[in-house]
């Protein structure tokens, strides 16, 4: 029996139009739908963590003026500042949010091939959010382990959160894994079997390349967190001995026996630094698009952009250990994974090079998305290469543990992915609603993010450099300089105005989506499947009656030779126009 | 010993690198028609979901098998002798296993098919009651989840392994329902999709115990 591809017995499907308010709405199995639960759901935690590191950036930067954060409570909010803003934000929100948006609308699919499945995937994201918010409200609060939830520290006595806290946070990480790898499922296989005719892998747009090589990495990666987690739970709640060394705690031998930590950090980074590609490689593809979209240019070098997040993404896993050069590792093992870090920033240099070169000699736009994406830019190259003086051992080990670490990682997979999720919006918004949000207010909203975050983070560099250690509630006086008092000060009100101006963003599509002008179904005249449905926003089935036919690739802008300054994927070629050398395109 | 696996890995990611670019060769800015579609469309939705589904189970395993093998180098190792119940049950597995092979192939005979898809679901159960059997017997002798690492890994694996079972036994069992309600002469090509997943899944928890089974006789 010959398996008959989705794309030639479309006719042969029923569409069942969703009838009632519940089951077009909240159990709905409309990928379009569960992508907005997604990411609505993924931006209000994100909203709580920023909140959260509001609070503690003020105990930070005046310790002596506001009182109203306890050491233990400040544990708690960076520990759920970090782990909220990594696994439940970003991740849901790029690969649950625009993973499901777009996988559907750019390969011109009706949907995804197990929409069963995806209802269920975001509702047991949903259970997990619920289940980890929740530790806020149990005795004892949150737990205050740090984001990586290091034993034996996690589930000793004394650690913020023992009691109730710890406990719901390696179950809700369990039930999140769950949800993705049903939602990973789905990406996967929709990918590779639901693409519409002449859709090639190589004719897919970079965004897809980007989730698909993504999504490859959290189904192997997140089985490590997994285990991780089950044999910390077990060690915490059973008393068994995987990760917690007999150890005196609390002027007590505890009950435990011989277990390893290191073996827990080995898993943990074994996920957590695939997990940081997870969030990144999406954010390279969506931010590949719009810079074409925006610069009225293909995009340079389409196969190589394509071979780069595959070998970013193969890399990634040998990688994990760079994370752990103060945890005394045999010198030969540094050896090796500082020189796998290295080679892994040729792809990823490869890829800025691309970006700038797309840029040249565009017709560039300076729309709100491409102001983003071209910030991105920036962050992106900044943060990386302070990775490449942490990925060398004998640079590691002074500069562990201090800013100059958080400074490198918040601009290079905080800040950067975040000003790519805001392009996206901006640039998707018109198709999620119809309606063009406000130009000025969003250009504000870019300046106000782009000057505050670079305000935060670039002087954490310098107090790094200085010593300034993390993870401490505050430094006393004879400790470290006066200057990185006041550059903290500066931090923390940079901090909270970056965070207060995120409000435009909210004001803004709010009240476009009641007062916006009507943008139309391309308003940006771009190429690829999603701008050509029917109808904005697309209805369920996405395609009407027929599904798209594609003839070319998502980056036919300004072709020498033709008129228009934009051809979409489903147009055929013209009859006596040939592309290639002849007409300026490179052919190699 | 180290070096040369080293280097062998090497070599195979380089292969396996040639061989993926060579297979993303297309210069999509040339080609204007309309492409055939790739060869991965060969497979249906469900069987390409369950490969996947998988290599993320084999992903998991495999990080635990990891995690075994280090922590067995640990000084409080205790070697424990595992109850003899385990090789009737990897036999039971094993027969559940050939009989639901025996099954999808037997595409002609709907009335014998059922039959044995019964048979292979009651080995199934059989299997897991001697798996709890087995937790039983180590209970008695006083060896608890939390006795010594050893114990702790021999009862995550034999219930993480019971837990994907239990999960595959749904399926087929979904499929058991369906097949008895529906008319015995009329062939099914869903029904035959269901029943050959379901045998690639036996098969592969098969080869799962089996090797979580040598790794738990073996240290």
């Amino acid at each position: 029996m010959s398996y008959v591809p989705i794309a030639d017995r479309d006719h042969e499907q029923e569409h069942h139009d969703p009838q009632s308010f519940i089951t077009k709405y909240i159990w709905s199995q409309d990928h379009k739908v569960i992508a907005i639960q997604y990411g609505g759901t993924a931006i209000f935690t994100g909203l709580v963590a920023m909140v959260l590191s509001s609070i503690f950036r003020l105990q930070l930067g005046f310790p002596d003026v506001f009182n109203f954060v306890d050491p233990t409570e400040y544990y708690q909010l960076v520990t759920m500042h970090g782990m909220i803003m990594i696994v439940y934000m970003l991740t849901a929100l790029l690969l649950g949010g625009f993973g499901n948006y777009l996988i559907p609308l750019q390969l011109g699919a009706r949907d995804m091939v197990f929409p069963f499945l995806n209802m269920l995937s975001y509702w047991f994201f949903l259970l997990s959010v619920i289940i980890l918010m929740a530790s806020f409200f149990v005795e004892g609060g949150p737990t205050g382990a740090g984001w990586t939830l290091y034993p034996p520290q996690s589930i000793s006595e004394g650690t913020p959160g023992i009691d109730g806290g710890i406990t719901l946070m390696l179950l809700s990480l369990a039930v999140f894994i769950i949800a993705f790898t049903m939602g990973g499922l789905n990406y996967v296989t929709t990918i590779l079997q639901a693409r519409c005719k002449g859709m090639t892998l190589m004719r897919m747009p970079l965004s897809i390349w980007g989730i698909f090589v993504a999504t490859i990495l959290g189904l192997l990666a997140f089985p490590a967190l997994l285990v991780a987690a089950i044999m910390t739970l077990l060690d915490h709640l059973i008393g068994t001995s995987f990760f917690m060394p007999e150890m005196l705690s609390m002027g007590e031998a505890n009950e435990y026996n011989g277990g390893s930590p290191i073996l827990f950090q080995h898993l943990f980074w074994f996920f957590g630094h695939p997990e940081v590609y997870i969030v990144a490689l999406p954010a390279f593809g969506i931010v590949s698009d719009v810079l074409s979209v925006h610069a009225r240019k293909n995009i340079f070098g389409y196969r190589m952009m394509v071979w780069a997040i595959v070998a970013i993404g193969g890399l990634s896993f040998v990688v994990w250990a760079h994370h752990m050069y103060v945890s005394g590792m045999n010198p030969y093992f540094g050896f090796f994974f500082a020189t796998t870090t290295l080679i892994i920033a040729v792809p990823t240099a490869l890829k800025v090079y691309n970006w700038v070169l797309t840029l040249w000699k565009g017709n560039i736009k300076l729309t709100v998305p491409m102001l983003f994406s071209i910030g991105f830019i920036f962050t992106f190259t900044h943060g990386g290469l302070t990775g490449l003086f942490l990925g060398n051992v004998t640079v590691d080990l002074p500069l562990s543990d201090t800013y100059f670490v958080i400074g490198h990682f918040h601009l290079v997979m905080g800040v950067s992915p975040i000003l790519v999720i805001f392009a996206a919006l901006y640039h998707w918004y018109p198709k999620l609603t119809g309606k063009m949000f406000n130009e000025r207010l969003g250009q504000l909203h870019f300046w106000c993010t782009l000057i505050g975050t670079y305000v935060v983070y670039l002087p954490m560099h310098y107090i790094g450099i200085l010593g300034v250690p993390r993870r401490y509630f505050a430094y006393g006086s004879d400790f470290i300089p006066e200057s990185a008092y006041t550059l903290n000060e500066i931090i923390t009100i940079a901090a909270i105005f970056t965070a207060v101006s995120q409000l435009l963003f909210f004001i803004n599509i709010f009240w476009s989506m009641k007062y916006g002008k009507p943008s139309g179904g391309n308003p940006w005249d771009a190429t690829s499947l999603e701008w050509m449905t029917p109808d904005t926003p697309a209805k369920h089935g996405n395609w009407g009656h027929d599904l798209p036919v594609v003839h070319r690739w998502p980056y036919d802008y300004n072709v020498p030779g033709e008129s228009a300054d934009f051809i979409p994927q489903t147009v055929p070629p013209r009859e006596g126009v040939v592309a290639g050398r002849n007409h300026g395109v490179p052919t190699d | 010993m180290n070096t040369t696996l080293l280097f062998s890995l090497l070599l195979a990611a380089i292969l396996f690198w040639i061989f993926l670019v060579s297979k993303l060769r297309e210069k999509p800015w040339l080609d204007k028609s309309v492409a055939a579609p790739d060869k991965f469309v060969t497979y249906s939705s469900k069987q390409l979901g369950l490969w996947v589904f998988m290599a993320v189970a084999t992903s998991l395993f495999l990080l635990f098998m990891i995690i075994y093998a280090e922590r067995s180098t640990f000084p409080d190792w205790v070697r424990v002798s595992d109850p003899d119940i385990l090789w009737f049950n990897t036999a039971v597995l094993i027969l559940s296993s050939v009989v639901l092979q025996k099954a999808h192939t037997t595409q002609g005979n709907p009335a014998l098919q059922s039959k044995l898809l019964w048979i292979g679901f009651g080995l199934t159960t059989l299997f897991l009651i001697g798996q709890f059997y087995a937790w039983r017997l180590l209970n008695d002798a006083g060896i608890y989840l939390s006795s010594n690492p050893a114990n702790s890994f021999f009862y995550l694996f034999t219930l993480l392994h019971a837990l994907h079972l239990i999960g595959g036994m749904f399926v087929l069992g979904k499929t058991l329902v369906r097949k008895s309600s529906q008319d015995k002469l009329i062939e099914d090509a869903g029904m035959a999709l269901s029943i050959k997943l379901c045998t690639t899944y036996w098969h592969f928890l098969l080869i799962l115990w089996l090797a979580l089974f040598y790794f738990l006789i073996t240290t």
